[in-house]
């Protein structure tokens, strides 16, 4: 997405709020929805989390300040989104293992989605601004300019956010995840 | 050496977001400073760790459009109505139960990990599930605000799994519905119902893919053999009548669904689901019966139900507008509509009858002129205007001549007042041309004095009076 797709973005969000919704979604919710399935870990709990957000995203759009880019804004409210579904535990109870199936399931895939949960539960446990840096530069793959804009500050701050989330998620994780070899 | 100013540009040099020189400063400290190789090593390996979570094989591919829709319905639905006290009540009381639930799950938490949460478990959970999606079944409409959702969650927290997997695949199919994906609303719902067979979380699947039969996928039919199944079910009985009644609209029979509805409506007349049947009842007269009276019947009851603040919001707003619209079409009342259509369906010497009671009981409604209109079809026919006839009006336009003709013909046939009335208007086609007023001023002064109604000779004075005024000009 170039600076100028985003002015065009831009321009329709003054003009017609509904088109510019639609178009934001035809354009950036592949990325939510890839941004939500990495923090919430289901299918469908994470549609429902982009859905979530663009209804957030469509009831005020008339507020968006213009500062950064309308990508960071959406990718920061799914974050939210996905971080309020995944916290309020709704996915545990559809894909809570069932005695009976559990050994039914092959060993591999249970010890890589155990792995995922521990990354999952340190990553939501990070305080909200940390959390957010983190998930936006890592998994939304945003720049760091983009990411400050969006927050009003300066870089160095979010440099600075970003280095913090790193201290804390590493006294999250527990160790066999970042083995000292 | 100023460890702290390096560290933070770590995570910057980590994502390649540093420009060229400061990225050489940092690599040349990170070469002369164990303690901060050791940070940036940390924090290589916490990276590799977030790696650990994958994201998705694939994306939806119809979510850009999924997600449009309900961000629009979502703005259309804004402002929707908060809860009442009763919903606030009933979900206390069911709190009250599932609290029971709750608290015979812990205390079967005993058990060996390894057994299977018995069956009478999943039928109890099952029910209240039920119960709860019921309440809100019949609250359809309301969003915002769901005092449920902490009942559901509590209940969900003690029921076993496959209770658990088969709520949130009927909480998604319901989605899904309101959204219009109706094929993956009852993939949903199959999944659910093979997950609680054998409890009520079944049968709320059955009804609840019959709503998505009905509404998106065309085949009322399916729906209601599916729904017959559920009628005898005591919880789902009236939800079941309900939906049968929507599903018999659906496929032209209306009559009996009117007949559903009447009955629904009186076994639960303080409930939201009677009230519903109500306004459907009342729908259903108007829109597809042309059933005024009826219409009128019921709609006045359900403005009852909107004074008492039963009915309100946007449902409210469209029972007002309907009566309004009832009452301004028909300033005459009901019968006059009725007689309408009756003529309507009638041809000869009864619609000659119909048309002239018509004329006579509402000389003054918007449809009198139509009632003419048939009664000249019916006296008249096809017939073609005699040349005597034809020369007699040669200085009228051709439809008005035989309009002034056909009325002539019309008049003769009937008696009594509508004879009178039919002359008037005949009067008044011909007033409407400046070479025909002698004519009209002529026929205007015989009603004015034979043995008309009082109103058509009133009329007709006036008319004679307006002639006189534009001849003196």
């Amino acid at each position: 997405m170039g600076p100028d797709a985003n002015d065009s973005l831009a321009a329709l969000v003054a003009t017609d709020p509904a088109a510019a919704v639609a178009a934001l979604a035809d354009r950036y919710a592949p990325d939510c929805y890839r941004l939500a399935y990495r923090l919430v870990q289901d299918h469908h709990t994470a549609q429902d989390c982009v859905q979530n957000a663009f209804v957030r995203v469509a009831s005020r759009i008339d507020t968006w300040r213009g500062a950064g880019s309308l990508r960071a804004w959406l990718m920061r409210i799914t974050t939210n989104e996905a971080c309020r579904l995944a916290v309020s535990g709704r996915r545990v109870l559809p894909t809570a293992p069932d005695p009976a199936l559990a050994a039914e399931e092959a060993p591999d895939p249970v010890e890589g989605r155990e792995r995922a949960d521990a990354v999952r539960r340190a990553l939501l446990a990070l305080p909200p601004g940390q959390r957010d840096v983190l998930t936006l530069r890592h998994y939304a793959q945003l720049p760091l300019a983009d990411i400050a804009a969006e927050r009003g500050c300066a870089v160095g701050t979010v440099k600075a956010t970003l280095f913090q989330a790193y201290a804390a998620l590493r006294r999250l994780l527990p160790d066999g995840l970042q083995p000292e070899d | 050496m100023d460890c702290r100013r390096y560290e933070v540009e770590l995570a910057a040099l980590a994502y390649d977001e540093l420009d060229p020189e400061t990225a050489a400063s940092v690599r040349a400290h990170l070469a002369a400073c164990p303690s901060c190789r050791d940070t940036w090593d940390r924090m290589t390996r916490t990276r590799a760790a977030l790696d650990g979570l994958p994201g998705p094989d694939s994306v939806p591919a119809d979510l850009a459009a999924t997600v449009t829709r309900a961000a629009r319905l979502a703005a259309r639905r804004r402002g929707g109505r908060r809860f009442g006290p009763v919903w606030r009540a009933a979900a206390a009381v069911l709190l009250l139960v599932a609290g029971g639930l709750v608290g015979a799950a812990l205390t079967g938490r005993g058990r060996p990990a390894s057994a299977r949460p018995s069956d009478a478990d999943a039928r109890q959970a099952a029910r209240l599930l039920t119960a709860v999606q019921l309440m809100r079944y019949e609250r359809e409409g309301a969003s915002a605000d769901d005092p449920f959702d902490a009942l559901e969650a509590r209940l969900l927290e003690a029921a076993p799994a496959r209770i658990g997997r088969a709520m949130a695949a009927i909480r998604r199919a319901g989605r899904e519905r309101r959204l219009g994906n109706f094929e993956r609303s009852r993939s949903l719902l199959a999944e659910a119902a093979q997950q609680a067979a054998g409890t009520d979380l079944e049968r709320l699947a059955s009804l609840e893919t019959a709503r998505a039969l009905i509404d998106g996928l065309g085949r009322p039919e399916d729906a209601l053999a599916l729904l017959d199944g559920l009628r005898d079910h005591s919880a789902l009985a009236d939800a079941a009548a309900f939906e049968t009644t929507r599903a018999l609209i659906r496929t032209g029979r209306c009559r009996a669904a009117l007949t559903e509805l009447d009955a629904l409506t009186q076994r639960a007349p303080g409930g939201r689901l009677g009230r519903r049947a109500a306004e459907l009842a009342a729908r259903t007269c108007y829109d597809r019966l042309d059933d005024y009276d009826g219409a009128l019947r019921r709609y006045s009851q359900l403005a009852r139900a909107v004074e008492r603040g039963d009915v309100c919001g946007d449902r409210g707003r469209a029972v007002r507008r309907r009566l309004t619209v009832l009452r301004a079409s028909a300033p005459d009342g009901f019968a006059s509509i009725d007689l309408m259509q009756r003529l309507a369906g009638s041809d000869g010497a009864v619609a000659v009858a119909l048309a002239a009671e018509f004329i006579e009981s509402y000389p003054h409604h918007p449809l009198a002129d139509e009632a003419a209109d048939r009664l000249c079809a019916a006296v008249v026919g096809d017939a073609a205007m005699p040349p005597a006839e034809a020369t007699r009006w040669r200085r009228l336009d051709a439809a008005e001549a035989e309009r002034v003709w056909r009325l002539g013909r019309a008049a003769a046939a009937v008696q009594g007042d509508a004879a009178w009335y039919l002359r008037l208007r005949q009067a008044t086609c011909l007033a409407g041309h400046p070479a025909t007023r002698n004519e009209a001023a002529a026929l205007l002064e015989r009603i004015e004095s034979g043995p008309a109604p009082a109103d058509v000779r009133r009329a007709a004075a006036a008319e004679r009076g307006r002639l006189t005024a534009l001849a003196s000009l």
